[in-house]
């Protein structure tokens, strides 16, 4: 029973630490200086300096607010996020707004690399996970159950605005073409879910069962799905709204997601193929080989324009599926680097979450909330029972579809530039922004406890 | 925040990237390329197939020695084929104060009591004499060369340059098999002792490197004054530190339970804190976490003692990772005062080390092989010489810094390859007398 005070003292500790640091060594710009040979070098800003101690703070305060948030019976990744809202720029910005944050804009740029690398080990961990008995087993299911889930949550969700236009805020005020364009990109973007979040459950509650299994596979395949949808329905939006003759070429548009979706799938088989081999040949030294590899996954995909989540999906899949003995040890360490790398993610997925835009936009967001939750549910449930899941899973499933994070996030930030010339352009990416930050936080409380519920966790 | 995307390049590959894409670039893709060169060549490196180019005496002394890594390093960098540059390197900066922190803590962690005490008092005397000979010979050689080429004549601004020739004098490699060591006891023995010296002397060396660079401070002016007040600040600040990590992760460590993964995060976290808050004061990453590492190390526990193993763990990696940076950092352009000191700190390796160590372990003498290779042990210079050049460059990127460096590693280079021609020379030396006396018995006969 001591252990709850002792952690929160030892938080405490942390973060008096850590701001008595940052009050004693205020921030410096970048400065020029000479050396003892008269040569001029200049000396990083203080950002970068500080960076190394960014990365143990939000890590060990991410950890230990997991601890405390698993003692209180809550999912530990809200507790990361919770740390990372806490120490962000946002929170602090809204209660103390003089005061300097205890993880500035400038160290959490910094600590991109970590995201990136993030994400491709949730890709490789997810990836592993599916099995190639099960798809084949439950590809009715898979395929059966998304579609409906999709299809519940686009048409509720376009509907709900359109009609309720004249109480949801700023969409009273916009003419037909535009009302439409907006209800169609946050009705495609409240389709996605959050392969990472769901993951990271996973492996911290150690579930196994329907439940997970299939929510997994569903999340992955619908991550393709999404994909796609979001393409054709931002082109047909921009199109629609810059009607002065100016249209996306379909030939272009096809093209290209298909560069897009297979370029990604075939870059991570062939990565896939590629550290097969070279495991073959390596005994030792595993987590600096999974470094090496993530970061070979973070660089395809970003010079080719691929999407790291499905690249590193794909990579892991055909590793887990094709060798599984050889990959086994590869799985092992990835598992081992998890714990750190969930940490750092969403400790700064908590910092990004834009709490002013929430604060603004609440009413609106909550609407979207409600309508997006009551699709999903019903949806999925639907589908459960038309495909014959099991119960108790096919009664809780529809959890693992409420959180969103980083791909709802990249989407957002991508419909904010494509529609940048509208007036409504920075209020709808703040309108989506404030909708995954609510359910980025309760998002995972609800999957932990259906994952309980469902029998295939013990929390 | 992004612009507005014209019709005509509206691409759908673009639309999701795009978020992702915001503050990368093209450096940023280059950043990534150079980490995944440098760590795949360090699993290369460090890879069984490899061991197979150990096979040769020469070619094991350098590898061993990071030689190879800091050749693979200078090939892939700005003078070789421009793939990793120091610019993208400085960019990841706290990555390398991490590894910075990796290595203090693996010296730190050999300095439980009980080991220490183990240690032969006529170790300690040499390892001692040798730091003493290094401070007064090789810092009296290196202020009388670089006075030459140096613009600023105030003190403070001699430390950093001069305290880094000293450390890297101090001490030599703890590795002794590539000298073809005795396989007798009395062999064995001796190489028990160069390898004792050597981490004692690594100690030491970080241990004064990181007291030096308390002291010296940039004024607002950007001129380098000595500031006592500053640099004792530092000093009680670094030690409360260590101490401070040492006991709250010991705590951690405990409530982490037996997972790894849980115990990872731990290990990762705390030697991040400590060589993360030690740069942002000033201090040595290297000297905090060494400290951290011997608190550690004495608090005792068996969750401590999987620490310990944790981080050793990965010695190898890490030591080929920084000859490979130290590789990148070269800056050949040394003028001629360089080279002089590249002479001049080679030959005081040879002539005095080797002498020194003779003496200080004369007691032991009648027990060991008189002609054994290991004598000529001290004069390979030490691994902690390549954190601690880069250590500089990470703390100041400066021309001269680099320059420094680059002496470090060629003074290093040579270390290597002169006892190696005077095993052969002294071998040769001994097979020529022996079938000379062969000749003249058989002609006697």
């Amino acid at each position: 029973m001591k252990t709850l005070p002792r952690l929160i003292a030892v938080w405490l500790m942390l973060l008096v630490a850590v701001g008595t640091l940052r009050s004693l060594t205020p921030g410096y710009g970048a400065r020029r200086y000479l050396d003892a040979m008269d040569r001029p070098f200049t000396a990083p800003d203080f950002d970068l300096v500080a960076t190394s101690t960014a990365l143990a703070f939000l890590l060990l305060g991410a950890w230990l607010t997991g601890k405390v948030f698993k003692l209180l019976l809550l999912p530990r990744i809200t507790g990361y996020l919770a740390f990372g809202v806490l120490v962000g720029p946002s929170f602090i910005s809204l209660v103390a707004p003089n005061v300097n944050p205890l993880l500035p804009q400038a160290q959490m740029d910094h600590l991109r690399i970590f995201s990136s690398l993030a994400i491709a080990l949730i890709g490789l961990t997810a990836g592993g996970e599916i099995k190639i008995d099960l798809l084949r087993r439950g590809i009715k299911q898979v395929l059966g159950m998304m579609g409906l889930v999709i299809l519940a949550v686009l048409s509720t969700v376009f509907i709900g605005l359109f009609l309720g236009r004249s109480m949801l805020g700023f969409l009273a005020e916009l003419p037909r073409m535009e009302l439409i364009v907006v209800c169609l990109m946050v009705a495609v973007l409240a389709t996605s879910n959050s392969p990472a979040v769901l993951v990271a459950l996973l492996s911290e509650l150690r579930a196994k069962g329907p439940m997970s299994e299939t929510s997994l596979a569903i999340t992955v395949v619908k991550d393709l799905v999404v994909v796609v949808l979001f393409t054709v329905a931002s082109g047909l939006g921009y199109s629609l709204l810059h009607a002065n003759g100016e249209t996306a070429s379909q030939g272009s548009l096809v093209k290209d997601l298909a560069w897009h979706l297979l370029g990604s799938i075939a870059a991570g088989a062939l990565l896939g193929a590629l550290m097969s081999t070279v495991l073959h040949h390596l005994s030792r030294h595993m987590l600096l080989f999974v470094l090496a590899m993530s970061l070979g996954i973070v660089l395809v995909s970003e010079s080719a324009h691929f999407e790291t989540l499905l690249v590193a999906l794909s990579a892991g899949f055909i590793l887990s599926n094709m060798w599984p003995d050889r990959s086994a040890e590869l799985f092992h360490s990835v598992e081992e680097l998890s714990l750190p790398v969930y940490c750092i993610f969403f400790a700064i997925a908590g910092a990004k979450i834009d709490l002013a835009a929430l604060a603004h936009l609440w009413p609106l967001a909550l609407a979207i909330v409600v309508m997006r939750s009551i699709a999903v549910w019903g949806g999925i449930t639907l589908g459960g029972r038309l495909f014959s899941m099991p119960a108790p899973a096919r009664n809780w499933v529809w959890t693992a579809f409420i959180p969103q994070a980083g791909i709802a996030l990249a989407l957002a930030a991508s419909i904010e530039s494509l529609f940048a010339d509208f007036a409504w352009g920075v209020s709808l990416s703040s309108l989506l922004l404030a909708t995954i930050a609510i359910f980025e936080c309760f998002g995972p409380i609800l999957l932990r406890l259906g994952l309980i519920k469902a029998g295939e966790a013990t929390g | 925040m992004h612009g507005h995307v014209p019709i005509d390049q509206f691409q759908a590959s673009a639309v999701l990237t795009l978020a992702a894409d915001e503050g990368s670039g093209a450096g940023g893709l280059r950043i990534f390329a150079a980490l995944l060169v440098l760590s795949a060549l360090a699993l290369m490196v460090t890879s069984k197939s490899f061991y197979r180019f150990q096979r040769n005496r020469l070619t094991a002394r350098y590898m061993s020695g990071g030689w190879l890594a800091v050749l693979i390093g200078f090939l892939l960098g700005r003078w070789g084929a421009n793939v990793v540059t120091e610019e993208m390197l400085l960019e990841v900066r706290p990555a390398l104060t991490f590894g910075l922190g990796w290595i203090g803590a693996i010296i730190g962690l050999q300095a439980r009591s009980a080991l220490l005490r183990a240690v032969p008092t006529a170790v300690r005397r040499w390892v001692f004499v040798d730091a003493l000979v290094a401070i007064v010979l090789i810092g009296a050689v290196s202020v009388a060369l670089l006075s030459g080429s140096m613009r600023q004549t105030g003190f403070a601004w001699w430390i950093a340059p001069v305290g880094l020739l000293i450390t890297t004098g101090i001490g030599w490699a703890a590795e002794t098999r590539s000298l073809g060591e005795e396989r007798s006891p009395a062999g064995m023995h001796l190489a028990v002792l160069v390898q004792a010296g050597a981490g004692l002397a690594a100690m030491v060396a970080v241990m004064i490197q990181g007291l030096l660079i308390l002291l010296p401070t940039r004024a607002d002016g950007g001129e380098v004054i000595i500031s006592f007040s500053t640099g004792g600040l530092r000093l009680l600040a670094t030690a409360m530190l260590a101490a401070g990590v040492g006991f709250v992760g010991r705590y951690l460590l405990q409530q982490a339970g037996r997972e790894r993964r849980e115990l990872f995060v731990v290990y990762i976290a705390m030697i991040a804190l400590i060589s993360g808050i030690a740069s942002e004061l000033g201090v040595s990453p290297l000297f905090a976490a060494m400290l951290c590492g011997i608190v550690i190390t004495n608090l005792g526990g068996p969750k401590l003692r999987e620490f310990d193993r944790f981080v050793l763990r990965a010695e190898q990696p890490v030591a080929i990772l920084f000859g490979l940076l130290a590789g990148v950092f070269v800056d050949p352009r040394i003028g001629l005062w360089g080279w002089m000191l590249i002479i001049a700190l080679t030959l005081l390796r040879l002539l005095v080390k080797v002498p020194l160590m003779r003496w200080s372990l004369a007691e032991y003498q009648p027990a060991l092989p008189e002609r054994s290779p290991l004598f000529l042990a001290p004069m390979r210079q030490s691994l902690v010489a390549i954190a601690l050049g880069v250590a500089v460059i990470v703390d100041e990127a400066s021309e001269m810094n680099q320059e420094l460096l680059t002496i470090v590693l060629l003074v290093g280079a040579l270390s290597e390859l002169l006892p190696f021609l005077l095993a052969w020379w002294r071998r040769d030396g001994a097979s020529t007398t022996a079938s000379k006396h062969a000749h003249a018995t058989g002609a006697g006969a």
